[in-house]
């Protein structure tokens, strides 16, 4: 497909999630802020993984960060939505920094079992620090409406929740789109495919995947302080390893490395999860699983594999 | 001029000696080849050339710099390329990608420099595979492949390459055309570690013997095959090990 055809799709799947809250309802309103929160999780996880080859259980750490961080600034200093916003993606990234100069010496599994370790230690912190994190309970805060001039957009309106996800997605898609194109985005893909020949050619690995880890930790976190905004609400569990494992599903579903997959990927799974919970209210997981078991066996590069295959049958025929 | 210099240079594995005390050095622009039995120290030799192996003592010089220590990335920066033994390319991606990827490895990080495509042109059209560039390496035949890794190697405009074992599994006819690229590359100092000793006679202006890791003989092609010494230990079992695979 070219990239013409691409962008004329990007922008009438715009128009149409911008026209949505008139025709669609209030549950699928909130569904889908749902899913543009975690899908910005997915795609700040696929740049990780996806392009780079690193698998971090570590990821949700990023999440939980920019999420208290925007919650506990609001709280204890009344602070507006962007300064929270802001607050929370700073901490995240400076704690990825330190981590990342930490973690990306380490190879293959090491790397695996390092950065669950610091979910785990994470998650660990948040639940016995009950007084800061509200632990397992989690904390709740209000916040100041979105103001523009005289009109003011209310965070308690669904609506302004939809448009307020839906914006920050849009922005983070179009610049990592453009990052993963540029020749910063194709060394990321040399580590991926083949590190040793990469660093023999003279690109700086370990920097390299320094500058992914920070800069995916900090969409992580962007997405983490998008959650708490529009949930007003925080838990410990949001550090929790499984969030990062939901990440890899999400990305491995849709198609990894390339971005649209993983937003595909965490809206289909989260749609799938609705509408098979319906059917079976107890069982449902394990429908859940059936359907991404038979995925993986039939469409290992996911649905964007499939997708691909379909384009070049056609393209032959 | 010396462009590269070793300087008593050792390195062993677990106490065994693979190069031993080895002083080697390498005149700007010449084009020499190191020959030797296996478990020579050939590739071993490369690999302390390109940071991949730490020295366990000596040193090496390259442009009077000293860059034993160094990472494989700083010292390909500086201009020494190499090829492997094995091929070893990013499979999945095209015959183009590969190219330009080494191409780009100077230039800026965000934007495309726009030469880079002049060059990815340009080493396409030398290796002679422009027609395939938009083909996954791993779906090239072998003899392609292994002018792909000396097409890797040349879009990084090295000054120093390291070719270890180019014609290794190639037809006689890959062999030759192989062969007449390299005879191409007019500006660049060129080590090849070879055992096809047509393709080192051909190539070389001097050949160096490595034999335990230590410099058996070096002089011009000519004398290393009047040499009683080399004839012994690696000439003659190599002739033999060519007439038996011949056979």
């Amino acid at each position: 497909m070219s990239v013409s055809i691409k962008l004329v799709l990007l922008l009438l799947i715009t128009v149409l999630l911008a026209l949505a809250p008139s025709f669609i309802s209030v549950f699928q309103l909130s569904l889908l802020s749902s899913i543009f929160i975690w899908g910005l999780f997915a795609l700040s996880f696929d740049l990780l993984f996806g392009y780079t080859g690193l698998l971090s259980l570590g990821h949700s750490v990023y999440f939980g960060l920019g999420a208290y961080g925007a919650a506990l600034s609001i709280k204890h200093f009344q602070l507006e939505w962007w300064a929270g916003l802001g607050i929370g993606l700073l901490l995240a990234l400076m704690v990825a920094a330190l981590i990342g100069f930490l973690v990306v010496r380490v190879k293959s599994h090491g790397f695996i079992i390092v950065t669950a370790v610091t979910s785990l230690i994470c998650f660990l912190l948040a639940q016995r620090w009950n007084g800061l994190t509200g632990g397992d309970d989690g904390i709740s805060f209000s916040v100041a409406p979105i103001a523009l001039g005289s009109i003011e957009w209310p965070f308690s309106s669904q609506i302004v929740r939809y448009y307020f996800a839906l914006s920050i997605l849009l922005l983070c898609f179009i610049f990592l789109w453009w990052l993963t194109r540029t020749p910063l985005g194709q060394a990321w893909k040399l580590i991926r495919e083949n590190e040793g020949r990469a660093e023999m050619i003279g690109y700086p690995v370990t920097q390299l995947k320094f500058v992914v880890f920070v800069i995916a930790g900090t969409f992580a976190g962007l997405a983490g302080a998008t959650y708490a905004l529009t949930n007003r609400f925080v838990w410990a569990g949001l550090f929790h390893w499984i969030i990062s494992a939901d990440g890899i599903i999400w990305t491995l579903f849709g198609g990894a490395g390339t971005l649209i997959g993983a937003l595909l990927g965490t809206g289909a799974l989260f749609s799938i999860k609705e509408w098979l919970s319906e059917v079976w209210k107890t069982g449902y997981p394990l429908l859940v699983g059936s359907v991404l078991l038979l995925l993986i066996r039939f469409a290992p590069n996911g649905l964007m594999g499939l997708a691909r295959s379909f384009f070049e049958r056609r393209g032959r025929s | 001029m010396i462009i590269l210099e070793t300087k008593n240079l050792s390195k062993d594995f677990s106490g065994l000696s693979v190069i031993d005390d080895l002083n080697f050095s390498l005149s700007r622009g010449e084009k020499r080849a190191i020959i030797g039995p296996n478990g020579a120290g050939k590739t071993t030799l490369l690999r302390l050339l390109t940071g991949e192996l730490r020295p366990s003592a000596g040193d090496i010089y390259y442009e009077s710099t000293k860059i034993s220590g160094w990472s494989s990335h700083t010292i390909a920066r500086q201009g020494i390329a190499r090829t492997f033994q094995i091929v070893n390319l990013f499979l999945n991606l095209t015959v183009e990608e590969n190219i330009r990827a080494a191409a780009q490895v100077n230039h800026l990080w965000l934007s495309w420099s726009p030469s880079i495509r002049q060059t990815t042109e340009t080493i396409l059209a030398l290796i002679r595979l422009d027609n395939q560039s938009r083909r996954p390496v791993r779906e090239l035949s072998h003899g392609d492949q292994r002018l792909m890794e000396v097409g890797v190697a040349l879009a990084q405009k090295p000054k120093l390459l390291l070719l270890d074992e180019p014609t290794a599994g190639l037809s006689p006819v890959e062999t030759r055309a192989l062969t007449e690229l390299l005879h191409q590359l007019r500006d660049i100092t060129i080590v090849i570690v070879e055992h096809d000793m047509e393709v080192v006679l051909a190539l070389a202006d001097k050949i160096t013997v490595l034999h335990r890791g230590q410099i058996l003989a070096e002089g011009r092609p000519l004398e290393i095959q009047e040499n009683k010494q080399v004839q012994e230990i690696y000439l003659h079992k190599n002739s033999l090990a060519s007439e038996r695979s011949e056979q």
